[in-house]
């Protein structure tokens, strides 16, 4: 029999002591591997919006800048307009590269007519859009006909295998896009020429029309010359065009990156004081576990076990409760965040997205190695005690 | 363990009878209009129902695993654990079912609660068959 | 074999005032010995035992086991020498609860030189059988009467053929027809195997079963005498 052995023996021993060890080291990972993988995909989930949206600078109509961010990030459906003609004004700005302008829609709500109801819906200009029509060109060959739709990864047909409903037009949903882990996967893409069909045919076919008021855009997309300075184009724009605001994508979700700091700075107290008390209360059990026990490391001692094997085999019962209690913290606190990974963006009205498997891997790995640090930090002085007490007094009654 | 096994399944028992009752759509006001303008509850709720079904016998199971002192008692009873498990992810996902979309709150709570319960309930079932394989039958007095 | 050199044992009681639990004690035990020490409660003999297996440190004096200082030793030496040369027979309950019987026969060798194996379980099968336990093997100590626990101790302290057995009151917690039993097994191990054994007791009855007899007062050697 090893060293390891008799501590793997050791351990089922008092079920209760052992328990609350592993207990504690259940909810130390388990809450640290939630914590990190929220802010971790918020963060991510914020950079992989900002990338699909592929524009330098998105130009909105002054006091929207909030509208547009719910509807990005959270799929709150958004209504602004502001002249179509400043497509025009911004591409004679000296710097633009590319202008895209887009309609921000919104499906009925609860209406009879449609299928799904309180969804955003993005028409875009397949002439000029370099977010959704390079990568339509890419999956299916061509880009969307009249009629034809893109969803995000939420998005699923409703009228029959293919189609949805919206203000009684029957759209036919030809591909999904990859999550984001933001209000996007909730998100319909749709051509300018679809939206306009739609809005003309929704008089007669829906509970209410779909108005698009004309000669009018909800925000446009803006990709930067090679060389140009995304600042200074946006300087140009606040200048050359009255009533809108220009937002350099750095500058994108300001308030929800305000918001995760803010929110950080709340889980990492809350994380110091549990792992804290967390360590407090194992050293107690510890010291507990080893006065209780001291009779049999006395024993162990006088069968010739030195004091270094007392205090290693101490040790190694700590370590093994600490792995145990974080695996099974960290297994239940994946499987969590996985299944309620919806209900996390919108209880605490931040985007997510799920980490890959590598990097989810290296998480857990992190939060066992604190689970096993933490519970021997705790042991460390309870077991260094009681491995130098002479054996003598530790079985005197 | 087994009785740390028993007091996990009775609570896990308490939470697949009384969450889904509350996280299914009904319970939200949602509801399905039939063509000649019935109300009906939508299919969540049927699992909802199903799920107490579920509850009831786990809830013996937990009981019975506190009180138990017959290895071949534990190896039936978690046997048993183990399908109710099984049974618990089913209807939600293949058997019943909830709604489509992702947004309502069947599918944000009901269901991934289901899951995951069901998921411990067959972990702890497990755990308790592989305890019970060195289990000492206690001294006669 | 174990010599004890004036030694001195005193406890710190705090504020400056102590007990002197053996004052100044010298005593050889010899080979083959049976030696049974006895006095009444708070005699010392305990802490003479303790003193002489190395598991307390003298105040002062001297503890030789075969010539060697056993406080000149490493922490490590003193354990291996423990574990190789010395079997101890404790007063309370001394096997470990989350092994069974086997395991805890075998757990000196933990500690001890590396055997194989096979060896160790071969050689664990042959004490138990010796001291009629060969049916509890697979069974945990709590399944097992105080006198049959008594037994596996006896077996554990034989694992890694040592030269000597101390025993600490091995019998008190035991009716006196399983003590009769006890004392009987620790004679026959002393006749058949010529073991040493070194026991304290605070029963004078059972002196007849040793070879020598030292007895015990206040912390000083009373009277030795031979049986």
């Amino acid at each position: 029999m090893s060293a390891f052995q008799l501590a793997l023996k050791n351990i089922s021993g008092n079920a209760f002591r052992n328990g609350v060890v592993s207990l504690c080291a259940l909810l130390l990972s388990a809450f640290a591997l939630f914590t990190t993988l929220v802010i971790r995909g918020a963060e991510s989930s914020l950079r992989l919006t900002i990338d699909r949206l592929g524009a330098d600078i998105v130009v909105v109509p002054e006091g929207s800048e909030a509208k547009i961010e719910s509807a990005l990030l959270m799929g709150i459906p958004a209504r602004f307009w502001m002249p179509a003609d400043h497509v025009n004004k911004i591409a004679a700005i000296p710097g633009v590269g590319v202008v895209s302008p887009q309609l921000y829609l919104a499906t009925l709500t609860g209406a009879d007519c449609c299928s799904v109801s309180d969804m955003f819906m993005i028409a875009y200009d397949p002439a000029s859009d370099f977010t959704i029509q390079p990568w339509l060109e890419e999956e299916l060959g061509n880009g969307l006909r009249v009629g034809e739709v893109v969803g995000g990864s939420y998005i699923s047909a409703t009228e029959g295998e293919q189609n949805i409903k919206l203000y009684g037009y029957l759209v036919t949903l030809k591909e999904n896009l990859e999550p984001t882990g933001t209000g996007l996967d909730q998100t319909m893409f749709l051509t300018f020429d679809t939206a306009y069909d739609i809005a003309s045919k929704s008089e007669f076919q829906a509970e209410s029309p779909l108005i698009i008021p004309p000669d009018s855009i909800s925000a446009a997309l803006i990709k930067v010359k090679p060389g140009s300075d995304p600042q200074d184009v946006a300087l140009q724009i606040i200048q050359n065009v009255p009533g809108v605001t220009p937002i350099e994508s750095s500058d994108l979700f300001q308030s929800y990156r305000k918001q995760m700091t803010g929110l950080l700075k709340s889980i990492l107290v809350i994380l110091s004081v549990t792992w804290g008390l967390s360590v407090v209360l194992i050293g107690l059990v510890f010291s507990m576990a080893a006065n209780e026990r001291r009779k049999e490391l006395g024993v162990l001692r006088a069968l010739g076990a030195t004091r270094r094997f007392v205090f290693q085999s101490l040790l190694a019962e700590a370590s093994l409760l600490a792995f145990f209690g974080g695996i099974t913290g960290l297994a239940v606190a994946s499987m969590a965040i996985f299944l309620f990974r919806k209900l996390i963006m919108v209880s605490l009205e931040i985007p997510f997205l799920l980490p890959s498997p590598v990097s989810l891997l290296i998480q857990i790995g992190a939060g066992l190695l604190l689970a096993l640090f933490s519970v021997n930090l705790a042991a460390l002085f309870p077991a260094f005690k009681i491995s130098r007490q002479d054996p003598a007094v530790a079985m005197r009654e | 363990m087994n009785k740390t096994m028993g007091i996990l399944m009775i609570v896990l028992a308490l939470v697949i009878a009384i969450v889904p009752i509350f996280t299914d759509c009904l319970a939200n006001g949602r509801s399905l209009t039939t063509a000649d303008g019935r109300s009906v509850p939508m299919k969540c709720h049927w699992t909802a129902i199903a799920e107490i079904g579920l509850a009831v016998p786990l809830l013996f199971v937990g009981v019975f695993n506190l009180t138990s002192k017959r290895k071949e008692t534990f190896r039936a009873l978690n046997l048993i654990g183990l399908a109710l498990g099984a049974l618990v992810i089913l209807f939600p996902t293949v058997l019943i079912g909830v709604c489509a979309n992702a947004a309502m709150p069947c599918n944000m709570i009901e269901k991934p609660a289901l899951i995951l319960s069901g998921i411990l309930v067959m972990g702890a079932s497990l755990v308790t068959l592989a305890g019970s394989r060195s289990f000492i039958e206690p001294v006669a007095a | 074999m174990i010599t004890l050199d004036q030694v001195t044992k005193t406890y710190p009681l705090g504020k400056g005032s102590s007990v002197t639990a053996v004052g100044g004690v010298s005593l050889e035990i010899n080979q083959g010995e049976f030696v049974l020490i006895v006095g009444r409660s708070g005699s010392g003999k305990t802490t003479l035992l303790n003193l002489a297996a190395g598991l307390t440190q003298p105040t002062s004096g001297k503890v030789l086991i075969d010539g060697t200082n056993l406080w000149d030793l490493t922490d490590q030496q003193q354990s291996f020498l423990r574990s190789q040369r010395i079997g101890f027979v404790f007063q309370f309950p001394s096997l470990l609860p989350t092994l069974t019987v086997l395991e805890n026969v075998i757990l000196p060798t933990v500690f001890g030189s590396k055997q194989e194996t096979v060896q160790v379980h071969e050689r664990a099968t042959e004490l138990l059988q010796k001291v009629g336990l060969m049916d509890k093997l697979a069974a945990y100590p709590r399944q097992l009467s105080a006198g049959q626990q008594q037994r596996v101790v006896i077996a554990r302290a034989l694992m890694n053929q040592p030269l000597m057995l101390l025993a600490d009151e091995p019998t008190s917690n035991l009716d006196e027809k399983t003590e009769l039993e006890i004392m009987g097994l620790f004679h026959d191990l002393h006749t058949s195997m010529g073991i040493t054994i070194v026991m304290v007791t605070h029963m004078r009855q059972l002196v007849s079963y040793g070879t020598r007899a030292v007895e015990m007062a206040n912390g000083q050697i009373a009277n030795g005498h031979a049986n």
